[in-house]
């Protein structure tokens, strides 16, 4: 019996970007890069590891607007037409560098890449990639569970608790809809816990969730166990704490593996090095130049003299980082088996959207960790699911609130910069909650209006615009996505409160942010 | 059994996570806005709301979660805010959020074991029926935010273990507040004070609990046992508390440790 258990858990989430009413609209390039490097990767991943017959258990958060993102037609229409041009891109890039020594090579190796992506996307999977999951669950690698439906942060949307029933509620319906059973495990928002939340969790059957380190290490009572075992809140629902020591050797400015000299730098993209007329057509059109996806450099150093890319070498780096790894978590289990009277599970749990597409190399190190865990018995992966079966017997305490963003607690979603969001989204919450009491068997027409509403408050809840705001990063779109939905939210209240409704708009509404086609009002009841 | 059970769990958690981390968390949490506003640190003194500071340098871990976003520069500057979208489509929407709702709303939201933030909106017909509460006082009255410590309490109004006020910047309708001390129950009042210090309340917000940034001195040790196959269901069979294998014998520890937590030494109320 293995001395100690290792829970990968990734979380994969991307803000619901679908702009119908723009041909072609910059941020939705933020899920067809993310297909392209991180879930199309991962889903590989899992192909080698079931091909290869190597147990493999991990845990993965899909998100429901991701869900309801990979599901949708025309963004994968969208997405295929991405993915030919980047093929283009890529086939003239291999004619380009035929003769240059120094950079022919990784041209090559980006072209057989996409070719790849193109392969398993559309010819493996139909362009389906949540059946590819949900496949892969069925075939036990591993577990999917959700997360808010959109991503609310909720400490801060619970002064109307119904609304944070509701983020819990739709997305377990959501889950549903898309894998035909439930959920166990529930992803909280950036991890952002305060006690009663566990108690919505097990109103909507969901048995575990996580927290950041000092989310179990200042709970109460003081857990014995430290972060190396679940506890169990009032509710009954199980609180899982992040491993501080795995997720440093991740993470570390100096020491941590995505740094390494060897693998590809994020920033030097050929969208910006190259000659802007030969790269313009693969430009939005606004003609900025932006990342292409196509990086022929190594972090080489502290530099600006980057070297060219070397995939193998950077293969051998990664088969180093995951023999390291786990050695290291084999270290630390020992020590602490000696020390606990049950096996120590070890959670790592990590932003999907690390591995491949800010870590190029994640995936792979990731299929090398657990071909190199197949071969170490005394540590064995495991998701939180078979934790809680093997040791269904915990220590009750109650997690401290916290998050994992910086210092822990809420303050990158409560600052200077985005505090005047919650002024208006709990106004909007109350105004619809109020509105959807008013109306508890509402005809038709008006369900539709109220249960739009609904997805526009949802929407723009998404936490995703609070981490814009405060990080300085495209603030004026993540400005313009709350305020359009609020007062997208605020105007079909009006016309419900007035008795005017404007079918043409609601049925545009309806299309534009067409997410959760099962949604009904009555949640927030 | 059980205190070695506690010992362990200290030293897995880790010594430097109970007092070095938190003390890191504390210093960096309460003093950076404090020093970074002021230059010196002032308990009580009023933070301004709404400074818009320059983002820190990102950890390797956000900068990783930013990168999800990171396409080029900022978005050029968009077109003015009229719909282009084809017929059957929304584009943008036309107008701006409204500056407030026309009602009477406080509301309190803990930011950080150090930081509250409350917002209001306070109309003028609740102003005028306040100062005019106060009769002559009203002269010279200024609006105030009471802030109270409310932690395991009803709070009536009059009960809190301690209060203080806050002056706002006169017009402003939100504010950041310095409670120095964590894990506490906290309720803010929004009234009018006039010059000899009577308080007369208009708005009471919500109550928030701080979080705690330290080990729990509660040292309690209670095992249960989760059902195999989903939860137990709210208002249905209940779930049971089980003796540990190996460590439940009388299920508490012994002493709690010493200057953990001022929580259990409630002071008197201030009126």
């Amino acid at each position: 019996m293995a001395r100690g258990s290792l829970a990968f858990v990734l979380h994969a989430h991307l803000p619901f970007v679908r702009h119908p009413e723009h041909e072609d609209f910059l941020e939705e390039r933020w899920f067809y890069e993310a297909v392209t490097e991180t879930y199309v990767p991962l889903l590989e991943v899992l192909e080698a590891l079931d091909r290869d017959h190597v147990p493999c258990r991990l845990t993965i958060s899909i998100s429901p607007p991701l869900l309801g993102m990979l599901s949708d037609r025309l963004l994968r229409a969208r997405y295929l037409r991405h993915l030919d041009r980047l093929v283009e891109l890529a086939e003239k890039e291999e004619r380009r560098t035929r003769g240059d020594a120094r950079f022919h090579r990784v041209a090559e190796f980006y072209l057989a890449r996409f070719y790849r992506v193109r392969a398993v996307f559309l010819d493996e999977w139909q362009q389906d990639l949540v059946a590819a999951f949900r496949t892969y669950q069925e075939r036990g690698l591993v577990d999917v569970i959700t997360c808010g439906a959109t991503h609310g942060f909720l400490p801060l949307l619970s002064v109307n608790p119904a609304v944070v029933r509701a983020q819990v509620e739709v997305a377990a319906a959501e889950y549903r809809r898309f894998f035909g059973r439930s959920a166990e495990g529930f992803w909280l928002p950036e991890c952002a816990y305060e006690p009663g939340l566990d108690a919505d969790l097990a109103r909507a059957g969901f048995r575990y969730f996580f927290v950041d380190t000092h989310g179990i290490a200042h709970a109460t009572p003081r857990p014995v166990y430290g972060v190396y075992a679940p506890i169990a809140c009032e509710s009954g629902v199980a609180a899982f704490g992040r491993d501080p020591d795995s997720s440093k050797q991740v993470w570390s400015a100096d020491e941590g593996y995505p740094g390494d000299f060897w693998y590809r730098d994020f920033y030097r993209d050929i969208g910006f090095d190259l000659d802007y007329d030969y790269v313009r057509p693969y430009l939005p059109p606004t003609g900025q130049r932006i990342h292409t996806g196509l990086k022929y450099h190594r972090i080489t150093g502290k530099t600006d003299q980057k070297e060219p890319y070397d995939p193998e070498r950077a293969r051998s780096r990664v088969q180093e980082h995951a023999d390291h790894f786990v050695e290291t978590r084999l270290g630390q289990v020992a020590w602490l088996a000696r020390q606990m009277e049950r096996p120590p599970i070890v959670v790592c749990p990590y932003d999907a959207e690390l591995f491949g597409h800010w870590w190029f190399e994640g995936p792979w190190w990731l299929e090398m960790v657990f071909r190199r865990l197949a071969e170490t018995p005394d540590l064995e992966a495991v998701t939180p699911g078979d934790d809680l079966a093997r040791h269904p017997t915990i220590q009750r305490a109650t997690p401290a609130t916290s998050t994992w963003g910086w210092k822990g607690y809420n303050e990158v979603w409560l600052s200077g910069s985005n505090d005047w969001i919650y002024r208006h989204l709990h106004a909007a919450a109350d105004r619809l909650h109020a509105l959807c009491r008013r109306y508890p068997s509402a005809d038709e027409r008006t369900r539709r209006v109220l249960t739009q509403a609904l997805r526009e408050l949802l929407l723009a809840q998404a936490s995703d615009w609070a981490f814009m705001m405060s990080r300085d990063t495209t603030v004026e779109y993540a400005v313009r996505r709350t305020k359009d939905h609020l007062l997208r939210c605020q105007r079909l209240c009006a016309e419900v409160e007035q008795g005017s409704i404007d079918e043409l708009r609601l049925a545009a509404l309806e299309d534009t942010d067409n997410l959760f086609p099962a949604l009904d009002y009555r949640v927030l009841l | 059994m059980i205190s070695r059970a506690v010992g362990v769990g200290w030293s897995l958690v880790g010594e430097w996570f109970g007092s070095a981390c938190s003390l890191a968390m504390r210093i960096r949490a309460q003093a950076e806005p404090v020093v970074r506003v002021f230059g010196l640190a002032s308990p009580r003194r009023p933070h301004p709301a709404a400074r818009a500071a320059t983002p820190p340098a990102p950890r390797p871990e956000e900068q990783a979660r930013e990168a999800k976003y990171y396409l080029a520069g900022e978005r050029p500057a968009a077109p003015a805010a009229q719909s282009t979208a084809p017929v059957g489509l929304v584009d943008r929407e036309p107008g701006d959020l409204p500056r407030g709702y026309g009602h009477d709303r406080l509301v309190l939201l803990a930011r950080d074991p150090w930081w509250l933030f409350a917002y209001w909106e306070l109309t003028p017909t609740s102003r005028i029926h306040a100062l005019r509460s106060l009769g002559e006082e009203a002269e010279g009255a200024v609006e105030v935010l009471r802030v109270h410590d409310v932690t395991f309490i009803d709070f009536t109004g009059a009960n809190a273990w301690s209060s203080f006020d806050i002056e706002p910047t006169p017009g402003t309708e939100r504010w950041y507040i310095n409670v120095w001390k964590p894990a506490a129950a906290y309720c803010v009042e929004l009234g009018v004070r006039t010059p000899a210090g009577r308080f007369v309340s208009i708005l009471r917000s919500n109550t928030v609990t701080t979080s705690r940034p330290q080990p729990s001195p509660d040292t309690t040790v209670r095992w249960v046992t989760l059902p195999a196959h989903g939860l137990p269901v709210a208002g249905g069979q209940s779930w049971e508390d089980a003796g540990h294998p190996d460590a439940g014998r009388d299920g508490r520890s012994p002493a709690p440790l010493a200057g953990s937590s001022d929580l259990y030494a409630p002071r008197p109320p201030v009126r």
